[in-house]
């Protein structure tokens, strides 16, 4: 095995780490709906979901580098240029974030100073770790890219797959350097903002999860590099057709021009085409191999993916993206449903497929399958759906009552926190949260314990028998 | 636009993304296996659009254009798993050829 392929282990291994940390202050955040007082002024329900937020954003993150750290030597057959650096930094940016999360719960908030901003909270949604942390993950982007484009330089060959990926780090890197600036306007904050958030999370994201899953393809089903790479050309194309533009449904109603509602609102409502074509693909390549395929789990996650993708992303998206609707929607529940259930397919489910595939390489097993991965698949999947359910009808609810008929007024929200459907969909969202979260603990257990095939074939055997 | 037809609005768009996604996944399935049900299953999803996008021009507020894309979507969708079925087996023919 490469030492780059160590640290890729490395890497998902700390994902699933900062995905379980995602799942705790995600179950502690829903707490706050139901009893709103709850730690009132000890551990305040904002900074329980900054946690979860930039725990999602650190554990994808995190996967993604471990996949591509995975594939990269694999691909161009040599060693990643650099790796030592990659190393040190990988434990760098471990220690960063365990003390970022540290002062997150420990220190929360600051007085408005410059040193707030550098050492407890940058104020930015989404980005919130102070600014050393953010310079740190920029160092970390950097060594990442030269890792890959050095590693090219070295083999003196590239890829249909890494050409890709090489132009995605471009936007990668540099648009992070968007959570800096200090805009003292809201309206421009915002239009800037959005840069990072949304072409970070549907452009950039999007090419890099195409490369992981084009690999992971290649790897698991033997599926032609040929073809995958025409098919990942196609799709970057068009995602990035859709996905730019797209930016638009964010700029609605926040001081931004009037055309804006129809730039935003045409490109995003194309997003779910080439999301439906990458379905065609996932069904064809699934009735290729008549549903079977050695690695099982990974199979089946990465089918979860496409469809959790489109459905997640396609349907809920295009409920709440044309301004007429988005105006009612906009920051409700209602969101948050469409935001759990697009990031869980579009990036989860292709993570854990590369979770899989890794596990099974790394102890040289031919192939996985077991018990515990089928109960995770279904716990997982079947608590996402609960809780995107439950948040989509108290979202509905909300925009109902509290924005349409109540006018967003601050007495309609709090006439909307004691209604019925509101409140049930609520405990519904904590209840099936924490079915995702049992679903966690068993895809933890079955990674630490997964066998081949053949093994659990001959254990269930002997149940049966006894 | 009332809150009601806002919500039936947001619900028939969600409706029709998901048509189009039953409609693609029959009809890939039904290419695979070439079983009668599943592409019959295909075409009731798609004839689920057409209704769903003759709903939304009849009886939703939206604006003109947006129901005009709407209308062209709902074509697009029809070619989308045809096309691109086609596509995929063709690469794959040529890749079997090379």
């Amino acid at each position: 095995m490469y030492r780059s392929q160590r640290l890729g282990l490395k890497y998902l291994t700390a994902s699933t780490v900062m995905f379980g940390a995602m799942v705790a202050f995600g179950l502690l955040s829903s707490i706050y709906y139901i009893w709103p007082g709850f730690l009132l002024n000890v551990f305040n329900f904002n900074t329980a979901k900054i946690v979860h937020i930039d725990g999602l954003v650190i554990w994808l993150l995190m996967g993604f580098l471990g996949a591509i750290y995975w594939f990269l030597p694999q691909e161009l057959e040599c060693e990643v240029e650099g790796i030592a650096l990659a190393e040190i930094l990988f434990w760098v940016f471990c220690a960063a974030v365990a003390v970022v999360v540290a002062v997150l719960i420990f220190v929360q908030y600051g007085a408005a100073s410059e040193s707030s901003m550098w050492f407890i909270n940058q104020g930015r949604k989404y980005v919130e770790a102070p600014r050393w942390a953010a310079l740190g993950i920029v160092a970390v982007m950097g060594v990442f890219a030269y890792n890959v484009i050095g590693t090219a330089v070295k083999a003196r060959k590239t890829t249909g797959i890494l050409t890709v990926l090489i132009f995605d780090l471009v936007p990668l890197v540099v648009l992070y350097l968007d959570a800096f600036p200090e805009i003292r306007n809201m309206s421009q904050d915002l239009f800037w903002w959005w840069w990072l958030v949304h072409l970070w999370v549907e452009a950039t994201w999007e090419v890099l999860i195409g490369c992981i899953m084009a690999w992971t393809l290649i790897h698991l089903v033997s599926a032609s590099r040929r073809v995958v790479e025409s098919w990942l050309y196609v799709e970057v194309a068009m995602v990035l057709g859709t996905g730019i533009l797209g930016l638009g449904h964010h700029y609605f109603f926040i001081g931004t021009p009037r055309y804006w509602f129809a730039i935003g609102g045409f490109f995003s409502a194309l997003e779910p085409l080439p999301l439906l074509g990458m379905v065609v693909h996932a069904v064809y390549d699934a009735g290729s191999n008549h549903l079977r395929a050695a690695n099982r789990p990974a199979f089946y996650w990465t089918l979860a993916e496409a469809f959790g993708n489109f459905i997640g992303g396609g349907v809920w998206g295009f409920m709440m993206t044309l301004p007429q609707i988005n105006l009612y929607s906009h920051g409700t529940q209602w969101t948050a449903s469409h935001g759990h259930f697009a990031f869980w397919g579009a990036y989860g489910c292709g993570v854990i497929a590369v979770l899989y595939l890794a596990l099974e390489k790394s102890r040289g097993y031919d192939g996985l399958d077991s018990r515990a991965w089928r109960w995770s698949f279904a716990l997982l999947n079947i608590g996402m759906l609960g809780m995107v359910g439950a948040l989509l009808v108290a979202g509905m609810d909300q925009a109902f009552y509290e924005r349409a008929i109540g006018g967003s007024t601050w007495g309609a929200f709090l006439a909307m926190e004691g209604r019925p459907w509101f409140v049930e969909g609520m405990w519904t969202r904590s209840a099936f949260g924490l079915l995702f979260a049992c679903g966690y603990a068993t895809l933890v257990y079955d990674l630490l314990t997964a066998r081949r095939p053949e093994a659990a074939v001959t254990e269930s055997m002997a149940a049966a028998g006894s | 636009m009332t809150p009601a037809a806002m919500l039936a609005t947001a619900i028939l768009l969600g409706a029709f993304v998901a048509a189009a996604g039953a409609y693609g996944l029959l009809y890939c399935a039904a290419r695979i296996s070439d079983r009668k049900m599943l592409r019959t299953g295909g075409y009731v999803s798609y004839m689920g659009l057409c209704l769903i996008t003759l709903a939304l021009v009849a009886f939703t507020p939206l604006h003109v254009g947006w129901k005009v894309f709407v209308v062209a979507s709902c074509l697009i969708y029809l070619m989308i798993p045809p096309v691109t079925w086609r596509y995929l087996t063709r690469l794959h023919r040529e890749e079997r050829i090379r």
